[in-house]
């Protein structure tokens, strides 16, 4: 005779990799359950980022990696649509507490210092003088030149289609016919021949060029 | 092969260039600027012929009748 027992209790079964974005977009209590197991993974991955700064006490760590779990939770949900799955779902996720707990700890740490701005007091006059002035209508001018007498009639009314009447590339290349490599391509080249004469004329240092190159 | 910066033969001129006009009349504006004549403007712009590869050929001082020709569709749909 075989006796059945009552058998194993019910495990709840940790929401399976697959199933997170299912099981977070769909009411019911399936989505309670992963709501309820998502937040406690992010309050984790919080309280970890909390401690290694160190910067606050054991009460205040606990309250910030609190706020933060419940910060990224709802982060994430507003951007669960943009999980593409190139990761595992919950490394996905860890990185929203991390970047929130973060962010908790620096602003905790600078809610009481002062900003001053003393030695700042040359940028925030930032009027133009008389001689800027005289410069920027040279370049303007140099730049207007070099539009004229270096770009293609193409070239000239791709530049500015996108530079100076701020046509989104998408839009212009679905207009055109062409796509976005073709004009990126087109605006690179023009580009390269307004900094040459520009570079020529004396309006473009060198060593700017140089510096960008190297950056690129 | 080099860009000619210098166009090889007189512009057109577009009225519609600050107005919100369909697809086709930006595309007709497009090519009477780039100089086209008015019937091979008006047939391209109604295509979708890639105005951006039939402006370069043209900047490299391709005929634009020629140029529309070289890179009209085929016949059997294939470009």
């Amino acid at each position: 005779m075989t006796t059945v027992g009552p058998g194993p209790a019910p495990v709840t079964a940790p929401v399976e990799e697959t199933d997170w974005v299912a099981a977070l977009s769909i009411p019911g209590p399936e989505r309670e359950r992963a709501l309820a197991e998502l937040h406690g993974l992010l309050l984790r991955a919080a309280r970890r980022q909390v401690q290694r700064t160190g910067a606050v006490t054991r009460d205040m760590a606990e309250e910030l990696a609190n706020q933060a779990a419940d910060e990224a939770l709802i982060t994430l949900l507003g951007k669960l649509h943009t999980f593409e799955g190139r990761s595992r779902f919950t490394t996905w996720a860890y990185k929203f507490a991390v970047l929130q707990a973060a962010t908790a700890v620096r602003t905790l740490a600078w809610q009481d210092r002062e900003i001053h701005l003393d030695g700042l007091d040359l940028v925030a006059d930032g009027r133009p003088g008389p001689g800027q002035y005289a410069e920027a209508a040279d370049l303007a001018v140099a730049v207007r030149a070099a539009l004229d007498t270096e770009l293609s009639p193409h070239q000239r009314r791709i530049v500015l289609a996108l530079l100076v009447d701020d046509v989104p590339i998408d839009v212009l290349a679905e207009r055109l016919g062409t796509n976005r490599n073709a004009l990126y391509k087109a605006l690179h080249d023009a580009r390269k021949r307004l900094r040459a004469r520009l570079r020529a004329t004396g309006f473009l240092d060198d060593h700017l060029q140089q510096d960008k190159a190297g950056r690129s | 092969m080099g860009v000619s910066i210098h166009p090889t033969h007189e512009l057109g001129q577009c009225l519609c260039r600050h107005a919100h006009v369909d697809v086709r009349t930006w595309r007709l504006c497009w090519l009477l600027d780039a100089g086209f004549e008015r019937g091979l403007a008006e047939t391209l712009a109604g295509t979708t012929v890639d105005l951006h590869a039939l402006l370069e050929l043209v900047d490299r001082g391709c005929p634009p009748e020629l140029a529309a020709r070289i890179l009209s569709p085929l016949p059997g749909g294939g470009r």
